[in-house]
C-alpha cells in the first residue's frame, strides 16, 4: 500500500547521507533527534489518547481545529512549504502547530543538508532559531542570486584555472589547475591564503571537507593533504609546517579529471575509464569501476556513485561495484560535466554540445531509473563545468559564459534560464556556495560574484516592508476611525497628518494638498515600450519574438518615456543594471524596464517581471533610506513620477499563445482583470512607499501590429479587409484598459494625495492609423524593419534591415511603434496636443507641475 | 480460545457489526483484543454506526484488494480503483465524516486510512488562500489585526513566487 505522507523516514536516510561536514559527532546527535521524532510521531499515532465519548460527542464537528494536534499534525505532513507558510496564516492554533512543525527540518535538510553552524563554535545554532525560522532566511538567501552582486578577481595562477572548488563550512575556497599549484583562499575577502609546492603536473581536480584536501593530477595520483586542527586554516598546503600532512595515492593509470569525498571515501575519476573508491581511513582501493571511455566527471550520494564516460552517463552501486544503469549517447560529443541534488534524485549533466540534460534517479535498490526531466542549451560552446545548490544550478562554458538555471521554476513550469558574459575566454570550473559563485577560466584569474549583499540589501527591504504594512494597517484604522466619528481626526499618526481625508470622497482629486513642484526623479518600470534589452542582468539568450532590436539604433532614445524625460527637462534615467551603487545615480531616478517584461510572473525568459522590477525599486529606497536617511529618502521619494508600461507580453506570450493554455482557462475580461489587479497591486505598493505621481500607460492597439495582422491573415485565409486591424486583439486590449483606467480614477479618489494618470496609447495610434496621411505616415501597415509580407515574417535582426524613411511608418518591428509615433505620443501625453486628451484626468505636465488646485 | 472467524463490533449508538478476523487485524487495536483473546464478545467501540460502517467497508475493500494483489485480474482492479475514488470524494465533500473517520483511524489504529485521510485532508487545503481555507474548514480566525498583519508580513514569501 502506498502511503504518500512519509517523509520522516526518507529523511532520515538522507541525513544518514549528508556529506558536506564531517562533524559526525553533530550528525550522530541530529540523527537521534530525528529518531526520537519518529517515534514521538508513531507514539501519538498509536497511542488510544482519545477519550471515549470524545469520539462520539463530535459527530457534528467540522472544523478541523477541533482535532486533535497530532492529527492535525499528521495533516500537515502533507504540505509543502509554502502551503505550511498559507496554512500558518489561517489561525492561531494552525499558527502554532505548521510554525512548530517538524516538517521544517525536513525540508531544509532535504534541500541543502544540516545547516552549517555560522560561529566558530557552532554555539547550538538550533536553539537560537526555530526551523522554520532557519528554512525561510535561507530560501530566502536563495533567490539573492539574482540581485545585486559584486565581483572579487582573484589574481595569481599564471596558466588555466580547471578546477574550483567552495569549502562553504569553512569559507574557503581552492583553486587549481595547468600551473600544477593548488592555492587556498579567503572566500569572503578573496585573499589568497596559501599555496601549495608544485606538484608536477596539471591539476585537473580539486575537492575538500574539513579533514581532508585532495587534488587530482595528470600523472595519476591522488595528492592529499590532512588537515591540522590547530591551524585556522585547516590545512598546511605550503608544507611549511614541521610534521607531515601530505601524502599521495597511486593507482590510476592516466589523468585524473574528477574528485569527490563524503564521511568514509574518497571517489576519484579519471581518463584511464575508471571510476575509485577509496576508503579514507585505511587509503586503500575499494573498487574500481570500468567504463568504455574516459571519465570526466562523477557525483557520488550514499552508496551511489554517478559518472560520466564519453557522451554516456553511468550509475553504480559502491558497495558492490555492479553498474544499476547506463544512459548512452546522452550528449552529442563529450559528457564533460555532472552535478547531483543534496538529496541524489537528480542529476545534472554538461556536454560538449552546450546543452545541459536534467535527470531524475529513481533508484530501486537494485535496479536504478533514469528519467530525462529538462534539457537548456544555454552555450554555445562545452559546458566545462556544473554547480548546484538548491535551486540554483550554475553552468560554465567554452562560449565565455556563466548561466544560473532556477531548477524550482523548472520543474513547475517549464524554463527560466539566463545567461551572463563574462569573459571572452573559455570558462573551465565552476562552484557554489556560501551566497558566491566561484568560476575559474582560461586566463588563470578566477572570479567570485559575491551575492551576500543582496541578501543584506533584501532583509532590510524586508524590514521596510513592514513599516509599509504598518503605515497601511494604521491608515485603515483611520479611515474606519473617521467614518465612524464623521470625519474628524485627531493626534492619530504618522499617517494621519500627511493625508488629510476629505468628506466627499468623490471630490477628493481636486483639493489634494499640493505637493512640492520639482519633479527630481524620473523612474521608469516597463518592457520593450521602455527599454530596448539593455536592461537585464544576464545577456538574453533568446528573443523569442524574432526581434533582436525592438527600438532604433538599439538605444532608449526613441521611446515614449525617454522623450518624456526630456520634455521635463530631466536626464533620462540610466538602467538599474547599469549603476554602480553610488547614491548620486539613484537621485533623478532610474529605469527598472525590461524588453519582454510582463505583468505575470514570468514562466521562462530572463527577462524581468513586473514584480521583479517592484521589488528593485524598493531595493533602491531602502538604499536612499540608509545613505540619506529617512526624511530625504522620503522627500525624493514624493517628489518622484513613475512611469509604469506593461501588457502587451502579457497578450503575446501568455493569451494569445495557445500553447501556454491560458486562453483556453480564462476569458479575455478575466485576463484582463487578473492583469489590471496587479498593476492596481503595484500602484498600491508604491503609494504605500509614498509615491505620489504615477503615469501608467495603457496597450497599444496590439491587434495593428504587423505581426499580429500577418499572423492572423496566415490563419484566416487572408480576410482581412478594411484598415487590416485584428478586431479580435484589439477588443482584448480595449478590456484591459477601460478596466485600467476605471480602476484608476477609483485609486485616485481612494488614496488621499496620490496622482495618478492613464494614458491611453491605444487611442492615439488608433488615430494615427485612421488617419496616416494627416500625421504624415506612408505605410501603417508594413514595419519598418523586417522582412515578409508588413516586414512581419522575420524581426529586426539588425539595424541594416530597417527601411530608410523610418519616420513614414507607423511601426518599426513586429510589436513596437517607430520614434516618429512615440514622438506624437510624447507631445500629446505633454501637452494634450496634437492628439486630444491621450492622458487623463491630467496631461503629463499638469502632473509635473502640479499645484493645489488643477481642475480641468 | 479463538473459536470463531468473526469478531463483533458495537458501534456507539448500538449497532453491531459482525466482521471476518483477517478484515478486522488491519486494525491495530482489534488486533490486539484479537491476539490477547480479548475478542470474543461485542467489542463496544465509541464510533458512531455510519463512520464505523464506512471504516469498516474500506477494511474489507483494502484487504480485498491485498489478496488479490498477486492475480492480474483488470476488471476487479478497476472496480476497486472506482470504489476508491468514490471513497475519496465522498470524504472530501462530507466535512463530519472526513474528520469522524479521521478520528475512528487514530483511535482504531489504522495507519493506511489514517495516511489517505490526512492526504485527503491536506489535498483540499491545497493551493487555497488562507481566507478560503478558513471557509472550507470552517475555521475561525482569532486573529487580532495586529497579529494578522504580523504574521501575513512574516509569511508574504509564501505568498509569491
Amino acid at each position: 500500500m502506498a502511503f504518500e505522507c512519509q517523509r520522516v523516514t526518507r529523511v532520515s536516510k538522507d541525513l544518514t547521507n549528508s556529506v558536506e561536514d564531517s562533524l559526525l559527532s553533530q550528525i550522530e546527535s541530529e540523527l537521534n533527534n530525528l529518531n526520537f521524532e519518529i517515534e514521538a510521531t508513531k507514539s501519538t499515532l498509536e497511542s488510544k489518547q482519545l477519550p471515549c465519548n470524545d469520539v462520539l460527542s463530535n459527530l457534528h464537528r467540522s472544523t478541523i481545529t477541533d482535532l486533535p494536534p497530532a492529527l492535525i499534525s499528521e495533516i500537515l505532513n502533507c504540505l509543502d512549504p509554502k502551503e505550511l507558510g498559507i496554512v500558518s496564516c489561517v489561525s492561531p492554533i494552525l499558527h502554532r502547530l505548521a510554525s512548530d512543525h517538524h516538517a521544517w527540518k525536513e525540508f531544509y535538510c532535504e534541500r541543502w543538508g544540516l545547516p552549517i553552524a555560522s560561529a566558530p563554535l557552532g554555539a547550538g545554532f538550533s536553539d537560537d532559531k526555530s526551523w522554520k525560522e532557519l528554512f525561510v532566511e535561507r530560501e530566502f538567501r536563495s533567490k539573492t542570486f539574482l540581485g545585486r552582486y559584486s565581483i572579487d578577481v582573484l589574481y595569481g595562477h599564471t596558466e588555466a584555472v580547471l578546477t574550483v572548488f567552495v569549502l562553504a563550512s569553512a569559507k574557503l575556497l581552492f583553486t587549481s589547475g595547468y600551473d600544477s599549484i593548488v592555492r587556498m583562499w579567503h572566500l569572503e575577502d578573496g585573499l589568497s591564503i596559501a599555496s601549495s609546492k608544485p606538484l608536477g603536473c596539471t591539476i585537473r581536480a580539486v575537492a575538500a571537507d574539513k579533514k581532508l584536501l585532495v587534488a587530482g593530477g595528470t600523472d595519476g595520483f591522488i595528492h592529499c593533504w590532512r588537515a591540522v586542527e590547530v591551524l585556522p586554516h585547516l590545512f598546511d598546503i605550503s608544507g611549511s609546517e614541521k610534521q607531515n600532512t601530505q601524502f599521495r595515492l597511486w593507482e590510476h593509470e592516466g589523468p585524473i579529471t574528477s574528485l569527490a569525498l563524503d564521511l568514509t571515501r574518497i571517489y576519484s575519476g579519471s581518463w584511464d575509464m575508471t571510476v575509485r573508491v577509496w576508503d579514507r581511513a585505511l587509503l586503500k582501493c575499494l573498487k574500481v569501476l570500468r567504463h568504455s571511455d574516459w571519465v570526466y566527471g562523477l557525483a557520488p550520494h550514499d552508496t551511489t556513485v554517478a559518472s560520466t564516460s564519453g557522451s554516456d552517463v553511468y550509475i553504480w552501486d559502491t558497495n558492490s561495484g555492479c553498474l544499476l544503469t547506463v544512459v548512452n549517447g546522452a550528449h552529442v560529443g563529450n559528457t564533460k560535466s555532472l552535478a547531483r541534488s543534496h538529496t541524489g534524485d537528480f542529476l545534472f549533466t554538461g556536454g560538449e554540445d552546450g546543452a545541459i540534460h536534467m535527470y531524475e534517479i529513481i533508484n530501486d535498490c537494485t535496479e536504478a531509473n533514469v528519467l530525462l526531466v529538462a534539457t537548456w542549451i544555454p552555450h554555445t560552446g562545452p559546458v566545462n563545468s556544473l554547480a548546484f545548490e538548491f535551486p540554483w544550478l550554475v553552468s560554465a562554458a567554452g562560449d565565455g559564459k556563466l548561466s544560473l538555471i532556477d531548477v524550482r521554476k523548472l520543474l513547475r513550469s517549464g524554463r527560466h534560464t539566463s545567461g551572463k558574459r563574462v569573459s571572452r575566454c573559455n570558462l573551465l570550473s565552476v562552484d557554489i556556495g556560501a551566497d558566491r559563485i566561484v568560476c575559474g577560466g582560461e586566463e588563470g584569474i578566477v572570479r567570485i560574484w559575491n551575492f551576500s549583499q543582496a541578501f543584506e540589501i533584501e532583509r532590510r527591504a524586508r524590514a521596510l516592508r513592514g513599516i509599509r504594512l504598518e503605515n497601511r494597517m494604521r491608515r485603515r484604522k483611520l479611515q474606519t476611525e473617521m467614518s465612524s466619528k464623521g470625519g474628524r481626526t485627531d493626534q492619530c499618526s504618522v499617517a494621519a497628518k500627511k493625508n488629510p481625508m476629505n468628506g466627499n470622497r468623490r471630490s477628493v482629486w481636486h483639493n489634494k494638498r499640493g505637493m512640492r513642484n520639482n519633479v527630481t526623479s524620473f523612474n521608469v518600470l516597463g518592457d520593450s515600450s521602455v527599454d530596448c534589452g539593455e536592461n537585464t542582468l544576464f545577456y538574453p539568450i533568446l528573443h523569442h519574438n524574432l526581434s533582436l532590436i525592438p527600438c532604433y539604433n538599439g538605444s532608449d532614445s526613441t521611446l515614449l518615456p525617454h522623450l518624456l524625460a526630456k520634455k521635463k527637462g530631466l536626464p533620462y534615467p540610466p538602467p538599474f543594471y547599469s549603476q554602480n551603487g553610488s547614491i548620486n545615480g539613484l537621485l533623478s531616478g532610474l529605469n527598472y524596464g525590461s524588453a519582454q517584461a510582463t505583468i505575470m510572473n514570468p514562466s521562462s525568459q530572463s527577462h524581468q517581471s513586473l514584480n521583479q522590477q517592484l521589488r528593485q525599486v524598493f531595493e533602491t529606497f531602502q538604499l536612499l533610506q540608509l545613505e540619506l536617511g529617512e526624511g530625504s529618502a522620503k522627500d525624493i521619494i514624493e517628489s518622484s513620477v513613475f512611469y509604469l508600461s506593461f501588457g502587451k507580453d502579457d497578450y503575446l506570450d501568455l493569451f494569445l499563445q495557445s500553447s501556454s493554455g491560458v486562453m483556453g482557462k480564462y476569458s479575455g475580461l478575466e485576463f484582463a482583470s487578473i492583469l489590471v489587479d496587479q498593476m492596481v497591486n503595484v500602484m498600491r505598493d508604491l503609494y504605500d512607499a509614498n509615491v505620489r505621481r504615477i503615469i501608467c500607460m495603457g496597450i497599444l492597439p496590439l491587434g495593428c501590429t504587423p505581426r499580429i495582422v500577418w499572423e492572423w491573415r496566415n490563419s484566416t485565409a487572408g480576410d482581412d479587409e478594411g484598415k487590416g486591424c485584428v478586431a479580435e486583439v484589439n477588443e482584448l486590449i480595449l478590456q484591459y484598459n477601460t478596466m485600467l483606467e476605471e480602476r484608476i480614477i477609483n485609486l485616485n479618489s481612494e488614496l488621499p494625495n496620490a496622482h495618478i494618470i492613464f494614458c491611453d496609447i491605444y487611442q492615439g495610434i488608433m488615430q494615427m492609423m485612421n488617419n496616416p496621411q494627416y500625421y504624415g505616415f506612408e505605410d501603417p501597415k508594413t514595419a519598418c524593419c523586417g522582412l515578409g509580407l508588413y516586414g512581419a515574417m522575420i524581426g529586426c535582426l539588425s539595424v541594416e534591415m530597417a527601411c530608410e524613411r523610418d519616420s513614414d511608418y507607423i511601426w518599426w518591428d513586429l510589436y513596437n511603434p517607430t520614434k516618429a509615433v512615440n514622438a506624437l505620443l510624447a507631445d500629446s501625453a505633454w501637452s494634450g496636443q496634437p492628439l486630444f486628451d491621450i492622458c487623463r484626468p491630467i496631461s503629463v505636465r499638469a502632473l509635473v507641475f502640479t499645484t493645489p488646485s488643477y481642475s480641468d | 480460545m479463538a473459536t470463531t472467524s468473526t469478531v463483533k463490533l458495537r458501534s456507539g449508538d448500538n449497532e453491531v457489526f459482525e466482521v471476518e478476523k483477517q478484515v478486522m487485524i488491519q486494525s491495530g487495536t482489534i488486533r490486539n483484543m484479537i491476539e490477547d483473546d480479548a475478542a470474543d464478545g461485542e467489542i463496544p467501540l465509541q464510533i458512531s454506526s455510519r463512520n464505523l460502517a464506512k471504516v469498516v467497508e474500506w477494511c474489507k475493500c483494502m484487504q480485498h484488494r491485498d489478496r488479490n494483489n498477486n492475480n492480474d485480474n483488470k476488471e476487479e482492479e478497476e472496480e476497486e480503483e472506482e470504489w476508491e475514488k468514490k471513497f475519496d470524494e465522498e470524504v472530501s465533500e462530507d466535512k463530519d465524516l472526513h474528520f469522524g473517520l479521521l478520528l475512528a483511524a487514530n483511535y482504531l489504529e489504522i495507519p493506511a486510512l489514517l495516511h489517505r485521510l490526512c492526504q485527503l485532508a491536506a489535498d483540499i487545503v491545497k493551493g487555497k488562500t488562507p481566507e478560503e481555507i478558513r471557509r472550507t474548514f470552517n475555521i475561525k480566525k482569532d486573529f487580532t489585526p495586529e497579529e494578522e498583519e504580523a504574521v501575513m508580513d512574516e509569511h508574504g514569501w509564501a505568498f509569491h513566487d
